[in-house]
């Protein structure tokens, strides 16, 4: 299924705009797979991010469908 | 000889007009480096105790570090320092720019001011060449025309400024001086302090070698560290986008305040709004990228607007405090009005955290029907409204009916106009910066009891919390050490002249390496948890001094989620500020309950005689 990517912040434009994942997937399977893509700096700011899924934070048991949109939250600190 | 150093501090009393110069001394370097730890030590032993902030015994501090003007890559920053009009007790503020490498190159390390002129004045630094200026013709000015005035008036247009505008001269408790145009050692009333001793301007233009013990090696860490940056994410996006970068995420995640801290990102700022204040989309309007002096990142742009209700010929991209401050705050995502705010704070000196607060407050209360329109002079001050938003900062600058009471800031307006205390975001009346420790609890100890209260710079736990939020960071068992020890190194950071954006973008170990280099002081993590404990502490002890013991700080409850938030991604999160203040006191040497050092602390940080003689007597030492 596809999943639909909005990245806000430190990695606004490193990362692909949807991704696939297994049906039945949940946000864990997503960043594994996301992170299978990435080098190891942009996995460890995956590690770190704060994920909203429609519109809701979201851990790794947060269950996924087709369609759905992941926001990743890298934040900045200081400034 | 003194490396890394001008070796002379300036002193000048603006009452009798008198100007001397003194050493800086091998043992004033060594275990306070420069910034505001010289400062915290200079003025602790020049004020008295009660001095009046905006009175003649004030003193204002310009203080650079050993970084400044060394070819030390970051090495831009200067200080501030004097005691706060709000608070009544210790401040220090940081910019960047080139103001301070520049005061250093002109032979100072630091500038410390004091007295009130009878008129208004300038002091003009060239070359080692002391003036204190008539400053009549340059009041009203705003900061960037009074720049562009000196360079006239003196024929240098390589000077450098730092320079109050119009909310200074009224003595604003939330002015601040601003310097190369558009930097600023924002929080804490600089400008009102600068504005009560008619000090319209400091200029200063030289070209003095600073010398350095270990050129060669400073060339090597340079290196090392334009190395790292090459492939460093976060260098990246500053580097391209400036702070502002962040502004959409730390909108939504629960880091930035929303709707005056009551309210949620993803809910009352959604992402379609918060984009449009990222720098992002606003960089549409960039002409040119913007460098602090060696500064390798760029965190800065110029811009130029030419569309939406107040075209700017020529301003600056807003930072990341200031776009939120005037955006998810106020619920305005209209970019147009953010811009125009940032411009107004710059030219006329507001520190634009406190303004974008205050309106924020002021927001709120109009919106629950407790402030009216008659008490705002007939402005609609409605959520999200920025043509409001523009015309109430405009009347703080002009200090025009309402505006003149919201200049002041919150606190002042809540007491003048004695509604909305209960609504204040504030540490000990400073506004709120824009990191919420509901996202980043360790933030909450930091703002509620760091000597200067409310910062979100000056490192502790909530420093690195920010960019790794996670459970565990809600657990406040043993806190204690390492909130401590990155205190303490962030005490360094500021003291050295070194930005913040170093510790983000460089090798950790660049900060004590550059001292090394550039002083020839030997100069590890030991020495560094020291020294930085021993200026810490020298803070701390002037408020001490002043009365303010750790029970009377405060911070507002919604920052600590007293009650926690009902929906958003920090639903049902209240921090234990107190907790962890025990923690990291006990660390620290202090007495949580009184604030008094431990005399044995004192003892074995050394160099703080006069603190030990004011808290347990003469009489006590051996």
């Amino acid at each position: 299924m596809i999943i639909k990517i909005k990245s806000l912040g430190l990695l606004c434009d490193k990362l692909p705009h949807s991704i696939e994942i297994p049906v039945g997937g949940n946000l864990k399977t997503f960043k594994d797979i996301l992170m299978e893509m990435t080098d190891h700096q942009t996995s460890s700011k995956l590690d770190n991010a704060v994920y909203i899924v429609n519109k809701v934070k979201a851990d790794n048991e947060t269950a996924l469908k087709d369609g759905d949109e992941v926001m990743i939250l890298t934040v900045l600190g200081g400034g | 000889m003194l490396y890394g150093y001008a070796g002379k501090m300036l002193f000048i009393n603006l009452s009798n007009s008198s100007i001397e110069e003194k050493e800086v001394t091998k043992e004033l370097a060594e275990n306070f480096i420069g910034g505001y730890g010289f400062g915290a030590k200079i003025l602790y032993d020049m004020m008295p105790a009660g001095a009046d902030p905006l009175g003649p015994e004030n003193v204002m501090g310009f203080i650079t570090g050993p970084a400044s003007a060394t070819k030390a890559l970051f090495g831009a920053r200067y200080t501030t320092v004097h005691k706060s009009p709000v608070t009544g007790g210790w401040n220090d503020a940081n910019s960047g720019g080139y103001f301070g490498p520049e005061l250093k190159k002109a032979g100072y390390d630091a500038l410390f001011v004091n007295g009130i002129s009878d008129k208004p004045v300038y002091i003009y630094i060239n070359d080692g060449k002391v003036e204190i200026r008539d400053a009549s013709h340059l009041w009203g000015l705003d900061t960037k025309k009074v720049w562009e005035v000196l360079k006239e008036e003196t024929g240098e247009p390589k000077i450098r400024v730092s320079a109050i505008g119009p909310a200074g001269e009224r003595q604003s408790l939330i002015s601040c001086p601003i310097n190369d145009g558009h930097r600023a050692p924002g929080r804490g009333g600089g400008g009102a302090v600068m504005g009560s001793k008619k000090l319209k301007a400091i200029v200063v233009r030289g070209a003095k070698n600073i010398p350095v013990a270990h050129p060669e090696k400073v060339l090597e860490i340079n290196k090392k560290i334009s190395d790292f940056m090459k492939d460093n994410q976060t260098a990246y996006a500053f580097g391209t986008w400036g702070t502002g970068v962040g502004t959409p995420a730390s909108a939504l995640s629960g880091d930035s305040p929303v709707k005056n801290w009551g309210g949620v990102g993803i809910i009352d700022f959604d992402d379609e709004k918060a984009q449009k204040v990222g720098a992002v989309a606003l960089d549409r309007y960039k002409t040119k990228k913007y460098n602090c002096s060696s500064c390798p990142l760029g965190c800065g742009a110029e811009y130029k607007v030419e569309d939406g209700r107040w075209p700017l010929e020529q301003t600056e991209r807003p930072e990341y405090e200031t776009a939120a401050a005037f955006g998810s705050t106020l619920l305005c995502d209209e970019a147009d009005a953010i811009l125009k705010c940032n411009e107004i704070c710059n030219i006329f000196g507001f520190d634009t955290i406190s303004a974008g607060m205050t309106i924020g407050w002021a927001m709120e209360y109009y919106e629950e029907g407790i402030l009216s329109k008659e008490d705002l002079d007939g402005i609609e001050l409605t959520w999200g409204n920025g043509k409001a938003i523009v015309e109430i900062l405009q009347k703080m600058a002009d200090g025009d009916g309402c505006g003149a009471v919201l200049a002041n800031g919150s606190e002042y307006a809540a007491k003048y106009w004695n509604k909305g205390e209960e609504f204040l975001q504030t540490a000990s009346g400073i506004e709120l910066p824009m990191h919420d420790p509901r996202f980043a609890p360790g933030l909450s100890r930091t703002y509620k009891y760091d000597p200067t209260p409310g910062r979100h710079v000056k490192g502790g736990l909530g420093s690195i919390q920010m960019t790794d939020h996670k459970e565990e960071n809600y657990n406040y068992d043993e806190t204690g050490e390492f909130d401590f020890q990155l205190t303490a190194n962030t005490e360094i950071m500021n003291a050295s002249s070194l930005c913040y954006f170093n510790s983000l973008c460089s090798p950790p170990e660049t900060q004590n390496e550059f001292i090394s280099a550039i002083t020839g002081m030997e100069f590890n993590d030991e020495i560094a948890l020291k020294t930085g404990h021993r200026i810490y502490m020298m803070r701390h002890a002037f408020n001490i001094r002043e009365g303010i013991k750790p029970s009377d700080m405060e911070i507002s409850k919604r920052a600590i989620g007293d009650p926690p938030l009902e929906e958003g991604p920090l639903k049902g999160y209240s921090i234990d500020v107190d907790l962890l203040a025990r923690n990291f006191f006990e660390v620290a040497g202090i007495d949580f309950n009184t604030g008094k050092p431990y005399r044995e602390t004192l003892e074995d940080l050394g160099h703080l005689d006069e603190v030990i003689k004011d808290l347990y007597g003469e009489a006590e030492l051996v």
